[in-house]
């Protein structure tokens, strides 16, 4: 392991911003703090970088116990949510900042900071101040300064809160790829589901200053462990009764969370193939275009759920009634979830 | 920016504003040079020459440098404790940085009458110790440094909140030292509102009368200021005298208002006063 937390509690006044944290994370390995705003994935990032002090509980950081050690000795390069890039200095002395702290040799500098501009894809904008960067340019430029000390930990705050849509998608493949390629464990902060998944190696979702669950996208997605978790990834809806869905009967009035993946809706007449005998009437609420379909809102068994449809199918509207099947659902029992299929049909 | 008000309206208020600084500055200003030279250029330069006038500037001058340099650092050490650390009563400690501003002087002068001299405890201590403040030029000084302590840190304050302190975080966590980053990360942000802070109070300084007044004990060519030298030579009815000095006292604060345009200026230009 090369980043634990144990037993870690950080108060703001009386109250909990960090409860109780137990974490390990693997060296190597990039990781996603998920959770909603408020959660407490900054506070948790703050304490690895020791630019706040937990109240108890051990910081561990390649074995050893970091608890005293000031921020600077720990190893780590921050980037943090709004870049705080030194604006009164060049991309070249931003990113040179770091090294001639260490007092590295004026050549030694040089090359490394050249290095860097052409990974980050950089070269020619050296001379330039931050506020003559676009937001995409910045980050890149942050991510730099804080690799080239060549820290063995790297934490992102919301890396890429601030930029628009388009460039996001493109600089998480790219940063995914280059910290895979550094090898460098890394930590990043993120509110938004679907980038978590698709960079992360391992999410951490966090929940009122608590640890929900800790998997592997995969894990999370399809297992997910506390009810938390279960409704805040993906886009299903909570309903109160499952056994009012076909199949399910004999899990009563277990409350349950079914995703829109796992609802399939079918006009009157429309093939429904081995799952003919467990369609049941429902009513289109509300359709919304999402670009590769459509998202719907049924009204079924005196519940609400959702469902995706394609864009090759008949399109629905609302007020039709349409039949549907679920073939999956995660019923909730207490503070445990389990996976729970249809029968019998 | 411009506003959609009727050009009467307009008019009428730049008209406004333009008779009342004509009505309270400049014919006020243009009244102390025309009667600095009433009785002629010779009186004239002999009131600006005489020893005792030359006396009472070179005392001025060097209690606005000993008061300006002292509140610069003291209003560094304030703004920077006050934006970025949160301790118990660091309010209370931000109210009473602007005590100097809404005191009176002369209350202001008679505190320190109070603290150091006669009737004061560690009087004889100073006493013992050859230290005059009392009727000296120490306490003159103290009373301007008093006066004038708000005006730098006010000035930065605002700048440092609204700079936040992630900068300075992520250079901490490259490991600068406190010096390194006072340099190289805050202090270019701040200078211009710094520069702003000196200038206003070397102009709130050089003018102090009521605080100094108290404590200055009027010993003309030794403990007289400027602003109290020109009081005492219109006490005795030596009116072109002093408003022949006071004309000096003018191209001073000309000299500063000057300054302040030009840092204004600058600062304005690249966004940060
Ligand atoms: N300096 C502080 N003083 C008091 N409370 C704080 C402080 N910093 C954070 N908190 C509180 O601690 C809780 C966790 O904050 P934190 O910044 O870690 O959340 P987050 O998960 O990063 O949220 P976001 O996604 O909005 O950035 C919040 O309720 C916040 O109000
Ligand atoms: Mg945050």
């Amino acid at each position: 392991m090369y980043v634990e937390l144990k037993n870690v509690v950080k108060t703001y006044d009386s109250y909990r911003a960090a409860d109780n944290i137990d974490l390990s994370i693997e060296e190597g390995r990039l990781v996603a703090l998920l959770g909603p705003s408020g959660s407490g994935k900054t506070t948790i990032l703050r304490m690895i970088a020791g630019l706040e002090r937990q109240n108890s509980g051990d910081i561990i950081i390649g074995g050893r116990v970091v608890n005293d050690v000031p921020g600077s000795e720990r190893g780590i390069g921050f980037v943090f949510q709004n870049y705080a890039l030194f604006r009164y200095m060049t991309v070249f002395d931003n990113i040179a900042f770091g090294l001639e702290i260490q007092k590295q040799d004026k050549q030694v500098i040089r090359r490394r900071v050249e290095e860097l501009l052409a990974l980050t894809d950089l070269t020619g904008l050296e001379k330039r101040y931050p506020n003559q960067l676009s937001g995409g340019q910045r980050q890149r430029v942050a991510f730099a300064r804080a690799i080239a000390p060549n820290p063995r930990l790297l934490l992102l705050d919301e890396p890429f809160a601030a930029i628009d849509a388009k460039v996001r998608k493109d600089l998480r493949a790219w940063l995914r790829s280059t910290i895979s390629s550094l090898g460098v464990t890394s930590i990043f902060v993120t509110h938004d589901q679907e980038e978590a998944i698709e960079v992360a190696d391992e999410i951490v979702v966090t929940n009122h200053g608590r640890i929900e669950q800790v998997g592997t996208p995969m894990e999370i997605c399809i297992e997910p462990k506390t009810p938390f978790v279960a409704e805040f990834i993906g886009r299903g809806k909570r309903v109160s009764n499952i056994g009012a869905f076909r199949g399910f009967a004999r899990w009563g009035h277990m409350a349950a969370i079914i995703q829109p993946e796992f609802v399939h809706v079918y006009l009157p007449g429309e093939d429904a193939g081995a799952s003919g005998d467990a369609l049941q009437p429902a009513i289109v609420q509300d359709v919304a275009f999402r670009g590769a379909n459509w998202a719907l809102r049924l009204a079924c068994c005196g519940e609400e759920l959702s469902a995706f449809r394609s864009l090759e199918a008949p399109p629905v509207h609302p007020g039709d009634p349409v039949r549907l099947s679920v073939s999956r659902a995660q019923g909730i029992a207490g503070e445990q979830t389990e996976p729970l299929y249809p029968e019998g049909t | 920016m411009q506003q959609h008000s009727s050009p009467w309206v307009r008019r009428l208020l730049i008209g406004l504003t333009a008779v009342f600084l004509i009505l309270f500055l400049a014919v006020p200003l243009i009244f102390v040079l025309v009667q600095s030279f009433s009785r002629g250029l010779g009186v004239y330069l002999s009131a600006i020459t005489d020893t005792f006038a030359l006396q009472a500037l070179a005392l001025t001058l060097v209690t606005v440098l000993i008061a300006v340099a002292v509140n610069t650092i003291f209003g560094l050490f304030a703004a920077w404790n006050l934006t970025r650390y949160r301790y118990f009563g660091y309010k209370i400690v931000n109210t009473f940085i602007d005590l100097p501003l809404s005191v009176s002087p002369v209350i202001a002068g008679l505190i320190f009458l109070l603290t150091f001299g006669r009737a004061s405890p560690i009087y004889p201590l100073l006493t013992a110790a050859g230290v005059r403040v009392v009727y000296a030029i120490p306490g003159i000084v103290l009373a301007t440094i008093f006066v004038t302590f708000p005006y730098v840190s006010r000035e930065l304050i605002p700048v440092l909140d609204a700079r936040g302190t992630d900068e300075e975080e992520a250079a901490a966590l490259m490991g600068a030292s406190g010096p390194v980053i006072f340099r190289r990360i805050t202090f270019p942000h701040i200078k211009w509102a710094l520069l702003y802070g000196v200038v206003l109070c070397s102009a709130r300084a050089l003018g102090e009368f009521g605080a100094v007044a108290v404590l200055s004990g009027r010993l003309r060519g030794r403990t007289l200021t400027l602003p109290l030298y020109i009081e005492s030579l219109y006490q005795e009815y030596s009116y072109a005298p002093a408003f022949a000095v006071s004309s000096i006292l003018v191209v001073l604060a000309i000299v500063i208002l000057v300054a302040r345009a030009a840092v204004e200026h600058k600062g304005d230009k690249r966004g940060e006063l």
